[in-house]
């Protein structure tokens, strides 16, 4: 199973926060803020796999990430998940939010959490693996952009989507 | 009004980066606001933007209400937003999660695919045993929903149903195996993760599924998936060792072709894990040789994560094939020094199973260089200071040096002098406390290895002049320990000093108080110990220089000593005490003999206190080679064993203690060694409780328990946790008092603890042979062995010593790595329930998934309506056609049974009559019953067709129920008194009262009954309570008048204090007087109090209603018993009338209420106002007798005293 998934950028600065379990939120912000610790000291040449520590629950669960740029993905998992299919599964995510955001950048993920949380559901749900094939990810969010614009149109909820094509033109420059 | 959005909420933390918390509290406050509005839409962002301020740790638990709220909007996004904000703060105690269900089964049902997405997903989050049952069904059938998109997200969601609902998994099951052969391979693939998930907890469920997944293996190109799948087989293959043979072919081939690294890595894995390289006969070599060579790529290869695991899955396969691993040194070793150490480690973990003769002292080198800081050594700069100083990667290090070194007894070193280099040298650059691991070390070498010894007391005596580390007694990662083993080994081995009088120079210094008690007590013992060798050598060259200058150095030392006499130890100061008194002897023979040439006595014997014996290591199979006493029977039990002795869940934690126990094991064999010889030049008996003679106990209970036909000691891991188990228990057993066994009981005769060991014989077995390398062989101190040693014992048995190979491969195995076994950890899930699920039986046809009871579609409200109407319909037709006459009113009924009892007097008697004259009429009236019986009992035979006897209807019964007539309580020629007893519907502070009803009545006709009045008599059952009273009734407790004939009603209340048994009863004292008479009337009453009593009757249980709660709560009625009741069947009345009226009978005075009535029989359920539950089957059975019917009723009940009270009172029914 799959526990957590987190999104933080180099200073800890959380970007998505995922529990497959429900914990109180003091714990969560905890937590993020143990894994950050375990995970920003260790250079981009050392192996993606870290043991638990005690608060992350022992040997039993293992942190796996992977660094991209400004960014750490990390997935809490237990020892049922095999290490380096979670590796590219990270990668699976990220390709996918890639492909979903053009060129993805810190920036996408700050503004569009809710997309983001959204494009994982596509991947993990509840904890465990929902889809791997990167096309039908994509497929299912396009219906989903699809039919938030037909519902969206009419009302407020153009307005994040307006926010963000401004924020990617002046991205770009 | 101008929103921020939530774009400008995250644009505005961003622009007040100064000032965040003071700007987000304005938002806050904004959205509390907004999350009012009526406008969804203003609502919707207020909790998208709640949603991200939680994410910054902002808790919005307040916001629960408003969150269902926006979940429940008919617009996509903020339908999502709602859902998103549920999963993300929803806990398992939020209340509005009640609100949900309606919502979420309406969303399920949306013809918007993505919709029912968002639902199911959001449900996975935030689903509650409630939840899980409330929707299991629809999900369940969700199953085979037309798009693949939801059929995946279903069948992963289901999981998450199983745990909040495990009793969903059974019925559900058989249609979650179908998805294993779903048209879409993602539904597939999310089907073998929920079943992979589920066989973790109990593979055996699985196994029936192994065909299907091999299928998958073979065929799918999901790596995915595959993974999952040879995960799983590897859990279950233990359970199924044929699979092996079957997963060999397709593992073996995946091994060589794909390449998918995480795969193969998986396939090595599982290949190594699970069982396939003893399994696979003659290619198990080349199997393992394939699989370590394709773990070498993983080392070569770049990838630090693939480095890892493949060092990972080498030590996995190190115990089985050490052989093949080793031929990988050179790439392992350089593991050891890589960067990560996550990496390094599981090198470490290789590195310590490889180490032999030839590589111990490179590998050792290697590991100290990560010790040595990297400014004192320019040339180790490799590794960062951060992790040289991290003292739990140290302390790691030198637990594995030492472990290294010290496995197999020492086989691997073949230079102690090296060795106690190494450790002296530990002591130094450690920078953690590892100064017991040392000095027990130290020691030990010292004991076991004669020919180190000057090399080991040379090195001592520089540990106990080293002022530095001296200074470092009071800092937190001292050493200062190892002082002890340096003070013991230069006491004990006090010949090898070069300079005696500057050794006990070091030990007298003025920073020995600094150090701990323990080390300061051996000080204390070997200052004398080493003086009384001084004195020794002194002896045989006294003059009277000489003794000047002795007793100057005998003053300063026992001067000195006065700074132990003053410690706050108790054992420091008694030894010190001890020392200065024999100083003081020493100093007073002296002075009375001033000018002598000759030594004094007293100092003669100083040296015979001490060394009279060579302290000897204990050998490995010494306890094995002591011959059983006659008449000693070690297979007898001393005393019973306890019960937590073959407790399983007891090895575990001991399995985890046993490190301690070995490490403790080799301190005792020196430390205690010591005692024995001391005590042995004086008594025996003085050392009965002497440590190494609990260890001696403690083996012969081992072996009296390997004997033991009961105990399965079957290899060598499950002795040591016996002896662990044991080694739990030691401080139990020890303290039964058992007869005492001295040493002389094993065979250790006292007559020969006079004189010294030969110990050469030993040496000559051959077990400690002397190594042949180059560097000096070491001279290894003999091993003692018990003098009448039984000659033969075989070699091969001797497996079981001190150092024996699995013990001490555990010992260390367990004490660098060990494992918290506790896994209490904040990820654990709560999965008992799903542990317990057997789906190896087949589903029963009353199983099912629980009705729902909160939402039905119109159409099977309609189905049910008719279904319901159906079955009242002819029920009332029925009972229209039975019972015309039947219960008419209740007046009549009891007429009615008399009559009834007196008709089937005069038709027994009729039949007897009839049986022993003519045959002619027994013919003709037999005929007409038991043809009626006949045709029932067929019916009841053929499946409870529809014309079988109905039972009542609701109505009819409903009708009677309240009605009980009063009991006669008291019939006199005075007075008769009735009681009728009900539940109150008041309480009296929470407690159910009772409301007893007394009609009295005076018979005579002419004297008038005066000062009539009862006494309440308070039992532990019952209490009076005087301030309820009826409205319109008198109460009991005031005093009546009656005039003849006259009657009166009262009624008193009584608290229930205790609880429903056999034989309850309300107890008062009736007292009265008659007028013109002086007779003293004081009667005594009894009110039987029948368990009916206590029923609720406020509404209906309905069948639907009653099949959840005995699904749910069906373990609650543990209590089960059985009522036969004999009804005679008359010819008068029809058998189906009969039934009726036994049956309303049995619930009016039983107050059950009849659940649902099928064919030929009825179910039947009540509640006790206590809470107790009780249901019933009531059946009948015509054909056990002639002209008899039996209606059995089955009970289950949630109490047993209530369970046995109206068991009483069933039986106590006369139909």
């Amino acid at each position: 199973m799959i526990k957590s998934v987190l999104i933080f950028n180099n200073h800890g600065k959380p970007r998505l926060i995922k529990f497959y379990q429900q914990i109180d939120i003091a714990t969560q912000q905890a937590l993020v803020q143990e894994i950050y610790s375990l995970v920003s000291k260790r250079p981009d040449t050392v192996c993606n796999f870290l043991e638990g520590s005690k608060l992350l629950g022992g040997k039993d669960t293992r942190v796996i990430y992977r660094h991209y740029a400004t960014l750490y993905f990390v997935f809490v998992v237990d020892e049922s998940e095999s290490e380096l299919g979670i590796l590219d599964l990270i990668q699976v995510f990220v390709e996918s939010l890639d492909r979903c955001f053009e060129n993805v950048c810190e920036l996408d993920l700050i503004f569009h959490f809710d997309e983001v949380h959204h494009i994982l559901s596509e991947i993990v749900q509840g904890g465990m693996v929902l889809e791997t094939n990167m096309n039908e990810i994509v497929a299912a969010i396009n219906e989903m952009n699809k039919a938030k614009k037909k519902s969206g149109a009419a009302t407020t909820g153009s307005l994040s989507v307006r926010a963000s094509e401004t924020l990617r033109a002046g991205f770009r420059h | 009004m101008f929103e921020k959005s939530l774009t400008d909420l995250i644009r505005g933390i961003r622009a007040n980066k100064k000032n965040e918390q003071k700007y987000i509290a304005v938002c806050l406050q904004e959205i509390r606001n907004e999350v009012k509005s009526n406008d969804i839409d203003v609502k919707g962002i207020a909790v998208a933007k709640l949603t991200y301020l939680q994410m910054l740790g902002y808790d919005m638990s307040w916001a629960s209400f408003h969150i269902v709220e926006v979940m429940s909007s008919p617009k996509l996004l903020h339908k999502r937003a709602g859902y998103l904000a549920a999963a993300q703060s929803f806990q398992q105690d939020t209340d509005v999660l009640m609100l949900t269900t309606n919502l979420i089964k309406k969303d399920l049902a949306s013809s918007q695919p993505l919709e029912i997405g968002i639902a199911v997903n959001g449900l996975s989050h935030i689903v509650t045993p409630d939840l899980a049952r409330d929707l299991c069904q629809d999900l369940v059938a969700m199953l085979n929903h037309s798009r693949p998109y939801i059929r995946k997200k279903v069948v992963l969601v289901l999981y998450k149903v199983f745990l909040k609902f495990p009793e969903a998994l059974r019925v559900s099951f058989p249609r979650l195996k179908e998805k294993l052969e779903d048209a879409d391979p993602s539904v597939v693939s999310a089907t073998v993760s929920v079943i992979c998930e589920l066989a973790r907890k109990s593979p055996r469920n699985y196994l029936s599924l192994a065909p299907q997944l091999f299928r998958l293996l073979t065929t799918s190109a999901n790596n995915w998936m595959l993974i999952k799948i040879i995960k799983m087989f590897a859990s279950l293959t233990p359970l199924e060792p044929r699979l092996i043979k079957k997963l060999l072919p397709p593992l073996t081939s995946l091994i060589q072709t794909t390449p998918a690294m995480s795969l193969l890595y998986e396939c090595i894995h599982t290949v190594i894990t699970g069982g396939f390289l003893e399994a696979a006969g003659d290619s198990s070599h080349a199997l393992a040789a394939t699989c370590v060579n394709k773990l070498r790529r993983f080392l070569e290869d770049p990838d630090q994560n693939l480095k890892y695991v493949g060092l990972l899955a080498m030590s996995r396969l190190l115990s089985t094939h050490p052989k093949l691993i080793s031929e990988h040194k050179d790439i392992i070793l350089e593991c050891i020094d890589d960067d990560d150490f996550s990496i390094r480690f599981r090198a470490l973990d290789l590195v310590v199973g490889m180490a032999n003769k030839k590589s111990l002292v490179d590998i050792v080198k290697r590991l100290i260089a990560h010790l040595v800081p990297a400014d004192s050594n320019g040339a180790s700069s490799l590794h960062e200071a951060s992790s040289v100083l991290d003292p739990v990667y140290r302390t790691d290090i030198i637990n594995r040096i030492v472990f290294i070194c010290s496995q197999n007894q020492y086989r691997n070193v073949a230079n102690f002098e090296w060795y106690i280099t190494v450790l002296v040298g530990l002591a130094h650059v450690s920078g953690v406390s590892v100064g017991e691991i040392l000095t027990n070390q130290l020691m030990d070498v010292s004991v076991r290895v004669k020919s180190v010894r000057p090399f080991a007391v040379k090195q001592m005596f520089r540990l106990l002049s080293d002022q530095q580390l001296l200074k470092t007694a009071k800092k937190r990662d001292t050493n200062i320990e190892v002082l002890s083993a340096a003070a013991w080994i230069c006491g004990e081995y006090c010949s090898f000093l070069d300079n005696i009088p500057s050794t006990l120079e070091c030990l007298l210094t003025s920073y020995v108080v600094d150090m701990p008690v323990k080390v300061q007590a051996i000080y204390v013992h070997n200052i004398i110990k080493i003086y009384g060798f001084w004195v020794n050598e002194l002896i045989d060259e006294w003059n009277t220089e000489l003794q000047t200058e002795f007793v100057k150095v005998t003053e300063v030392i026992k001067d000195k000593m006065g700074m132990f006499t003053r410690s706050a130890d108790l054992e420091v100061q008694e030894r010190a005490c001890s020392a200065r008194a024999i100083f003081d002897i020493v100093l007073e023979s002296i002075s009375q003999d001033l000018t002598s040439e000759q030594a004094p006595l007293a100092l003669q014997g100083l040296p015979a206190l001490f060394s009279l014996y060579e302290l000897n290591p204990v050998a490995p199979k010494a306890q094995k080679k002591v011959p059983v006493p006659e008449g000693l029977d070690l297979d007898a039990w001393i005393n019973e064993p306890l019960p937590d002795l073959v407790d399983d869940s007891e090895s575990e934690i001991a399995s985890v203690e046993s490190p301690s126990f070995d490490m403790d094991f080799s301190t005792t064999t020196t430390a205690n060694k010591k005692k024995k010889k001391k005590s042995r030049s004086r008594k025996y008996e003085e050392d009965s409780e002497d440590e190494e003679d609990k260890e001696r106990r403690r083996a012969a209970r081992m072996e009296a328990l390997r004997n033991d036909p009961y105990y399965i000691m079957s290899d060598k891991s499950e002795k040591q946790k016996q002896a662990a188990r044991l080694l739990d228990l030691e401080d139990d057993v020890d303290s039964i008092p058992i007869v005492k066994l001295s040493v002389d009981d094993f065979g250790i005769s006292a007559d020969n603890g006079g004189k010294p060991k030969k110990h050469s014989k030993k040496k000559s077995k051959g077990k400690r042979q002397p190594r042949a390398p180059s560097p000096p062989p070491p001279e290894y101190a003999p091993e003692e062995m018990p003098e009448d040693a039984l000659a033969s014992g075989s070699d091969q048995e001797g497996t079981n010593g001190i150092g024996n190979n699995s013990n001490t491969k555990r010992r260390g195995s367990n004490q660098t790595y060990g494992k918290n076994l506790q896994r209490k950890d904040i990820f654990a899930t709560d999965d008992d329930g799903l542990n317990t699920v057997d789906l190896s039986t087949p589903l029963g046809a009353d199983e099912r998934l629980p009705e729902q009871q909160t939402y039905l579609s119109p159409e099977e409200l309609r189905r049910r309506e008719e279904a319901r109407v159906r079955v009242e319909r002819r029920e009332r037709r029925l009972a229209q056609s039975a019972s015309t006459t039947a219960l008419k009113n209740d007046g009549e009924r009891k007429k009615k049974k008399k009559k009834r009892k007196s008709v089937d007097e005069s038709a027994k008697k009729s039949r007897k009559s009839t049986s022993t004259s003519g045959t002619k009429d027994k013919k003709k009236k037999k005929k007409k019953p038991t043809a009626a019986v006949e045709s029932e009992s067929e019916q009841l035979e053929n499946g409870y067709t529809n014309e079988v006897p109905d039972m009542p209807t609701e109505d009819l019964l409903k009708d009677q129920r309240k009605q009980i007539l009063p009991k006669l309580l008291l019939d006199n020629d005075q007075i008769e008194v009735h009681y009728q007893l009900s539940l109150s519907d008041e309480k009296d502070n929470g407690i159910p009262v009772i409301e007893a009803k007394l009609f009295i009545k005076n018979k005579s006709t002419d004297a008038t009954l005066t000062n009539l009045h009862f006494t309440t008599i308070e039992t532990f059952d019952f209490r009076y309570v005087e301030h309820m009273r009826h409205s319109t009734l008198a109460s009991i407790s005031d005093t009546f008048e009656l005039e003849a004939g006259k009657d009166v009603e009262a009624v008193g209340y009584f608290a229930i204090t205790g609880d429903i048994r056999r034989g309850l009863c309300l107890r008062c004292d009736l007292q009265y007087d008659i007028q013109d008479s002086s007779a003293l009337n004081q009667i005594a009453l009894e009110m039987n109090v029948q368990p009916s009593v206590f029923l609720i009757q406020d509404q209906p249980m309905d069948p639907t209603h009653f099949a959840a709660l005995l699904a749910e709560h069906g373990q609650e009625f543990d209590y089960r018993d059985s009522v036969a009741i004999e009804i005679p069947i008359s010819t008068e009345t029809a058998v189906d009338q009969m039934l009726i009226d036994a049956l309303s009978t049995i619930t009016s005075t039983t107050q059950l209420q009849v659940v649902e009535v099928v064919p030929g029989a009825a179910s039947l359920y009540a509640k006790s106002i206590q809470g107790s539950q009780i249901a019933g089957l009531l059946k009948y059975d015509l054909t056990s007798q002639e002209g008899r019917a039996t209606i059995t009723i089955d009970l289950k009940c949630t109490d047993d005293g209530f369970l046995e009270a109206f068991v009483d009172q069933l039986n106590s029914i006369n139909v």
